[in-house]
């Protein structure tokens, strides 16, 4: 019981502590597609997803939307959304707000 | 207890690994998507990683897309983002 109770603590540490903002690479990849790629490109990035389509189209919509902001607001949007990361990890546990 | 022990270990993983691996851009996105929140509490959000008026104003036209969205659109977007944390491709990550 003894043995069971401490791998179960150190496991939890390990797993679930949350040592720096690492995304997910293909989240990553996807929301970079969000903001940069061509619509139909994008959509078919999102079928690896097999998510109902009012859900995809709903992305799409929104990003018909943020398709019209200039390619430099973009561009700061994806640097943001980095900067956003590596903040996490700088700051002691990391409260943005 | 043999058993339960192997369970125990391989489920904490995958549950803990579950989701982006970022809750910054987690929360990021949910008050992106959140029609309560306003321009101005969303610009202040991120000021400490968006200072420039440049970056505050390009901040507002990303929110405004959202705040332009139906509740439908908008309870579809956050459906596909739970959908993609949850996803294998993020779960084993």
């Amino acid at each position: 019981m003894r043995l069971f109770l401490s791998v179960l603590l150190v496991t939890l540490a390990l797993c679930c502590y949350e040592a720096n903002a690492i995304v997910c690479p293909d989240i990553a990849k996807d929301f970079e597609g969000f903001l940069w790629e061509d619509k139909t490109a994008f959509e078919l990035s999102l079928q690896k997803y097999r998510a109902p389509p009012e859900n995809v189209q709903a992305v799409l919509d929104v990003k018909t939307c943020i398709d019209n902001i200039s390619a430099e607001g973009r561009s700061q949007l994806v640097a943001i959304l980095g900067h956003g990361g590596h903040r996490v990890e700088d700051e002691t546990r990391g409260e943005l707000r | 207890m043999k058993l339960l022990t192997v369970l125990v270990l391989a489920a904490l993983p995958l549950y803990c690994s579950a989701g982006s691996g970022c809750s910054f851009l987690e929360e990021v996105v949910s008050k992106t998507i959140n029609p309560k929140v306003s321009i101005p509490e969303y610009q202040h959000f991120l000021e400490p990683v968006a200072s420039t008026p440049e970056e505050q104003e390009v901040l507002a036209d990303a929110k405004e897309c959202f705040l332009n969205q139906s509740n439908e659109t908008l309870t579809n977007f956050e459906k596909m983002m739970q959908i993609m944390y949850s996803s294998n491709f993020c779960v084993l990550h």
